[in-house]
């Protein structure tokens, strides 16, 4: 089955990668890139209500510009250790290549975060449910029952969830009150801030940027915000073909 | 019987001695990593698992294994295992409670090592491994002792036994599958998502186990006087090396398919365990003593001589701990070359490690001087 989505991720891409050459040569018009299908953010069928999901048009995302890591690292008490070995990440930039394939046309550096997936396999290899989907699409951990065997880590296609390898609170400088802090021996990963969303809030890192590249919305909700954007603009989303149904896109 | 234990000869005591202090370094080193969590080890975010997590698939194999022996030993009315029946359940005893002390040294929360009981989720493989491993520990032990206990007083093993041991053939089975689905559910590590890990992990297991159990037959038929048999131990030697041919042939079917359908995912996790990986040492070494061992064990006539066929079961064994334990699980974690650089073993983890060897050991010992005693005894009457 995921051979299969592969080879046929990798015969698309192909055909994407024709239709771009035509599209230079003029002898097609339209786009490179393959056009997310509808199917991945439409609700799972008998799924209703809401599916949190998040839009970054990375081309209002300026280069060099960190305002949203720093934001929600400072809400959610995100220790900041430099070493790579043991670096604790909620939100991050990478090459925007790496992130979202061949697909991208662009190097620079574009945000990225936990995707909320639909299929999460970290919930899948989770042994005591403690990282799980919540109905409103948001994958979530209890701090507080995780036994820190690290399987979500391994399990997680896109690095997002980090561990506390080492004592957390001694390496955060202005903890925030609102938010708990961690201890060691549990992992963490970003909550699509559903401890500002019970509060009426947008997510901090919405809030903090200045260029409004960021959109957050329900999925399932046709008149959203989000759900205009996917439906006018062409999206990626990081490594679509493994099946586990990214709650966060990408305009590039 | 438990009284067998603490007495013996000078070299019984030393030896004991020795793997009690290689047990207590391994204690030191765990309450060092309770004081301090894992800063004490090489894991880090590009070795998320390290030697604990390494020696899981391992030993769940062997566990599963000892039923290879077991089954035969304690169902079939003549069969040539019967003799080496206790000792099989005793291998998968002590194969059972090493992964728990391994599963529970791997925790970040060890004090919250009794939420894997109390909340299960069952639809993840991982769940599953505490409560079988709790439990197939439980049958085995119970059984090994029985046997001992009737051997002792020259009676035929209770018949509640070979219920029990039915019991422990889902459980001991299910082992080493579990052991291979927490692998498989992890998207995009090409050596753990292949169908064929499960089998594999269970033919390399019946070769290891064999090994294990030559080694142990002739060491306590040397040293204490234990009879296992010529011609038994000639067949496990023959259940090891078709066991070993089996795990070879699978491994290489795995790497061919990859190879010849030029699976780029595939080759390229291949490429990191045999190629430009700090274990591909490892794995070349692991390989190339499994096939020789493996050879040399088809051979008769080494077969029949105690000393080459428990050496080459004891080659056989550790190229299977290498292969289906360390390099699977740290040479299939990696994501790409730039990850391979990481992992080296600290010193309390290499403790610890060894720690939980040494104790398994020592109730291998004290478990199989009980066994070789109660044959003495029943022999003396």
């Amino acid at each position: 089955m995921m051979k299969n989505d592969r080879r046929e991720f990798i015969r698309k891409a192909g055909m994407g990668l024709l239709a771009g050459m035509g599209a230079a040569s003029g002898l097609l018009t339209g786009g490179g890139f393959e056009r997310t299908t509808s199917a991945a953010w439409a609700a799972v069928p008998g799924e209703q209500g809401l599916r949190w999901g998040m839009l970054f048009d990375t081309r209002r995302c300026p280069e060099g510009c960190t305002l949203c890591i720093e934001s929600c690292h400072h809400t959610h008490n995100v220790p900041d250790i430099a070493s790579p070995e043991g670096k604790i990440e909620w939100m991050h930039k990478e090459n925007g290549r790496e992130l979202l394939g061949s697909l991208c046309a662009s190097t620079a550096a574009v945000p990225a975060l936990c995707n909320h997936c639909a299929e999460p396999s970290c919930a899948r290899a989770c042994p005591t449910g403690s990282i799980f989907r919540r109905t409103d699409g948001i994958v979530a951990i209890d701090y507080h029952r995780c036994v820190g065997c690290r399987s979500c880590m391994q399990s997680c296609p896109y690095g997002e969830v980090s561990f506390n390898w080492s004592d957390p609170r001694a390496a955060l400088k202005n903890p925030t009150v609102e938010y708990p802090t961690r201890q060691r021996g549990v992992v963490e990963k970003c909550n699509f801030c559903s401890d500002r969303l019970v509060r009426g809030k947008k997510p901090s890192c919405v809030e903090a940027c200045p260029e409004g590249a960021i959109s957050f919305g329900n999925l399932n909700d046709p008149s959203s915000e989000i759900r205009r954007l996917l439906e006018s603009s062409e999206t990626l989303q990081r490594k679509p073909e493994l099946g586990t149904r990214p709650s966060v896109f990408y305009i590039i | 019987m438990i009284e067998q234990a603490l007495k013996g000869r000078r070299n019984y005591r030393i030896w004991s001695l020795a793997l009690l202090v290689v047990a207590a370094g391994g204690v030191y080193a765990s309450a060092l990593q309770s004081a301090d969590g894992f800063v004490h080890t090489g894991m880090g975010n590009n070795a998320i698992w390290g030697l604990y997590h390494a020696q899981l698939p391992f030993l769940a194999s062997i566990a599963a294994a000892s039923l290879a022996i077991l089954v035969p030993g304690t169902l079939q009315k003549h069969s040539f295992l019967a003799s080496l029946a206790p000792l099989a359940a005793f291998l998968g005893a002590t194969a059972s409670a090493m992964s728990l002390f391994f599963i529970a040294a791997d925790l970040g929360m060890q004090r919250r090592i009794l939420t894997l009981l109390l909340n299960p989720s069952p639809g993840a493989p991982a769940s599953w491994q505490v409560p079988l491993l709790l439990l197939f520990l439980a049958l085995t032990l119970t059984v090994g002792w029985a046997q001992v206990g009737a051997m002792r007083k020259g009676v035929k093993p209770p018949v509640w036994i070979r219920s029990a041991v039915m019991v422990a053939i889902p459980a001991g089975i299910a082992l080493p599958v579990i052991s291979a689905f927490t692998l498989a559910v992890v998207p995009g590590s090409e050596l753990w998502t292949s169908a064929l890990l499960a089998p594999r992990l269970m033919a390399s297991g019946v070769a290891a186990g064999a090994g294990i159990m030559l080694l142990m037959a002739v060491t306590a038929e040397q040293l204490a006087g234990f009879k296992a048999g010529e011609e038994t131990l000639e067949r496990l030697a023959a259940v090891g090396a078709w066991a070993g041919l089996v795990f070879l042939a699978l491994t290489g079917l795995d790497a061919a398919t990859a190879m010849l359908g030029n699976m780029t995912a595939d080759t390229a996790a291949l490429a990191l365990l045999y190629g430009n990986s700090p274990f591909a040492v490892v794995s070349w070494f692991a390989l190339f003593s499994g096939t020789l061992s493996t050879g040399l064990l088809l051979v008769p006539s080494l077969r029949r001589s105690f000393i080459a066929a428990a050496s080459l079961g004891s080659l056989l064994a550790l190229s299977v701990w290498l292969q289906s334990g360390l390099t699977l699980i740290l040479a299939g974690q990696l994501k790409d070359a730039s990850a391979a650089a990481g992992y080296a073993p600290a010193v309390p983890e290499l403790l610890l490690t060894a720690g939980i060897w040494a104790g398994a050991v020592l109730l291998m010992t004290v478990l199989l001087k009980i066994t070789a005693s109660a044959q003495l005894e029943r022999e003396g009457l």
